[in-house]
């Protein structure tokens, strides 16, 4: 499994993809660097998203975990377009997305689809599920007006509904069937990155295992890409290979999964851990992990962003900014705990 | 000494334009002082609207209680006026809800919401209700309280909403709390921070809480004693540790199995739970409720709904398969 080293020049010289598109081993699909996202605030600007660096390789699954405010949502959405970096740099396979043309976005947005948390709110309502599907099939000239009723089938089959069922209009599916078809409706392009942002936190427990072992099937077979936000830990241990942890718009922790849950490096990894509800748990009565509360992002603390609310700070944790230090089993963690390490 | 709170046989209905859904059917339990109860099922499971008819909050005319009845302190509510209702609530009896936003008026600063409650249930003047809404503040860990009573719920975060929520609903220290979703909004770091207040209120008050969640988890870290709904029953209920250690019905074990854990290693897989729930009408139903979803169904459970059974140990389930067949 490849970890992402920002530094690493391999990473940097990832820009060329080969002209049939397809990448060299070793090639990050995504290349995110110092990426920035600022809001004008009433008092100055809010940093969602302040310095991230980020590698997705083909066929992994990143997770960005975090509370609110951590920027995580915000740095999903501005991947896909959705928000305008304030800095920094975004390359898809060695193209850089900032400052692109509309032929080119709009190429790269076959790529990388998103899939929301609500899918009541992300289907038209007025559009069977047939036409819902038609319109990204044709318009990205995946499929003609021929052959596209045939295509919208297997693409319903694919993601486990009848195809049968694609005459209906959004309201006569439930929650579950709902987030499939939108599954169906990111596949319709063959995209090689899915944001799935919250996917399943609208849905029941026993739905929400449906729709994970269904995206599990997909990554088998098609080999895409995932980068999976979400705030529920069970489902990172479940479906991620490598974990981003999140705090106040900067990325504080960067492992392979089961490194993290494991051994947390650094002291907010360890505190979210230690702080999720655990089925069978013997741990009645046990004091709060952590106090305090996230600070805002229009005020981020000074030094280390974690410090107001760390039990393991010393002297330099005010002053100083901590860098995102390297760990002896490829992570990173931007704690100075772990600068030595 | 009888339960605080006894609920047996409870049904309720709620009329639509074309038919009529009976999202709660024969639901007893009871709920001892000093207790923590969890009432944990999926969506339209009925654990909330067990809770609003617990409450007298079902809307009405729609929703109503054709069969069954809730004995409060040996008091049987089902029936009072509203005015009894009101005269219970916020008093003896006071709830909780997920969302604290919602739940707060928005005009109102917290004095005078707090203060309301005071001055209609123990008839304070404004001066005692508003030292006395700063006490129970600072009781459930907001920081400057008398301070914080000139905000107003937007300046608050999101936990601080829900601490003062729970602040509210104990100020006239009721003897029943229904706490429904309430951390299902927060962040887990808050989470963790609401649940210690939880088990914190128990210790100090002996205050017995009735927690809805569909949390698994929450329900491990939290409760004494849990009921399992499903479809507007229950299928079983039993000490917590003991459920999650061997749960006996399929349904409860399914639920176990489909949930993503925190503490085992990936590459393990899931086991969703194929299919929905049955469609709930007003008519009985002729097969057990999860038999069509079930892996332990066997043709006896189409014939007809199997009875909530009391085992040796105290434990009930509402299921037929041998007990050596479960968790197998």
């Amino acid at each position: 499994m490849a970890l992402g080293d920002p530094t690493e020049p391999r990473a940097g010289a990832a820009a060329e993809a080969t002209a049939d598109g397809a990448l060299a081993a070793g090639q990050a699909l995504l290349t995110v660097r110092d990426l920035c996202v600022h809001f004008a605030g009433p008092s100055g600007p809010i940093r969602a998203v302040d310095g991230v660096d980020l590698d997705l390789f083909p066929g992994e699954t990143v997770a960005l975990v975090g509370e609110s405010g951590s920027g995580k949502s915000t740095l999903a959405r501005t991947l896909v377009g959705l928000n305008v970096p304030t800095r920094g740099s975004i390359r898809f396979r060695g193209t850089e997305l900032r400052g692109a043309n509309r032929a080119a976005l709009r190429a790269l947005r076959k790529d990388v689809q998103l899939v929301f948390q609500d899918p009541y709110a992300s289907l038209n309502p007025r559009l069977t599920i047939l036409a819902t599907l038609s319109e990204a099939l044709l318009l990205h000239g995946r499929a003609t007006p021929r052959d596209v009723d045939g295509k919208v089938s297997e693409l319903l089959e694919q993601v486990g509904l009848d195809p049968d069922l694609r005459f209906r209009y959004p309201h006569e599916f439930s929650g579950g069937q709902r987030q499939r078809i939108s599954i169906a409706r990111a596949l319709s392009v063959s995209p090689k990155l899915l944001l799935c942002d919250e996917v399943t936190s609208a849905l029941d427990v026993s739905i929400q295992a449906q729709i994970l072992e269904l995206l599990k099937r997909l990554q088998r077979e098609l080999g895409i890409a995932y980068l999976f936000v979400t705030h529920d830990l069970g489902i990172v241990r479940y479906i991620a290979h490598r974990v981003a942890v999140m705090y106040v718009g900067q990325i504080v922790e960067l492992r392979a999964s089961e490194a993290l849950f494991t051994e947390p490096a650094h002291p907010y990894t360890r505190a979210l851990v230690a702080s999720s509800p655990r089925i069978g748990a013997a741990s009645k009565g046990k004091a709060p992990l952590l106090g305090g509360e996230v600070p805002s992002p229009a005020r981020p603390p000074s030094g280390c962003r974690f410090h107001p609310r760390c039990s393991e700070r010393f002297d330099p944790c005010p002053r100083e900014v901590p860098e995102l230090y390297p760990l002896a089993d490829g992570g990173r963690s931007r704690c100075f705990l772990c600068r030595e390490a | 000494m009888a339960a605080l709170l006894e609920i047996e046989d409870l049904c309720v209905e709620f009329r639509g334009r074309d038919r009529t859904v009976r999202a709660v059917d024969g639901v007893s339990f009871s709920i001892d002082r000093g207790e923590i109860v969890g009432l944990v099922g999926e969506s339209g499971s009925g654990k909330s609207v067990t809770s609003l008819a617990t409450m007298g909050l079902l809307e009405r005319p729609s929703g109503r209680i054709p069969r069954g009845s809730i004995r409060f302190e040996g008091r049987e509510i089902v029936g009072l006026s509203e005015r009894e209702l009101q005269r219970l609530r916020g008093d003896r009896i006071s709830m909780i809800f997920q969302d604290p936003l919602t739940s707060l008026n928005p005009y109102l600063t917290l004095e005078e919401q707090l203060g309301e409650v005071l001055v209609l249930h123990r008839k304070l003047d404004r001066r005692a209700a508003r030292a006395e809404s700063a006490r129970v503040l600072a009781q459930v860990g907001i920081p400057d309280a008398e301070e914080r009573l000139r905000a107003y719920p937007h300046q608050l975060s999101g936990g601080m909403r829900q601490r003062v929520c729970i602040a509210m609903a104990l100020l006239c220290d009721p003897a029943l709390l229904i706490a429904d979703e309430p951390t299902t909004m927060l962040d887990v770091t808050i989470q963790a921070q609401i649940l210690e207040l939880i088990r914190s209120i128990r210790t100090e008050r002996n205050t017995s809480i009735l927690f809805i969640t569909h949390d698994l988890g929450v329900i491990s870290e939290l409760c004494d004693r849990v009921i399992v709904l499903y479809a507007g029953r229950v299928v079983e209920e039993a000490p917590t540790r003991a459920l999650m250690e061997r749960p006996l019905h399929p349904y409860t074990e399914a639920l176990l199995e489909s949930t993503p854990r925190l503490d085992e290693p990936a590459g393990g897989s899931l086991r969703p739970i194929g299919g929905v729930p049955p469609r709930l009408g007003a008519e009985p139903l002729r097969e057990c409720a999860f038999a069509a979803r079930c892996r332990r169904v066997r043709a006896a459970c189409r014939e007809g709904e199997p009875a909530l059974v009391t085992l040796d140990d105290g434990r009930k389930r509402r299921c037929i398969a041998p007990l050596e067949e479960m968790g197998t």
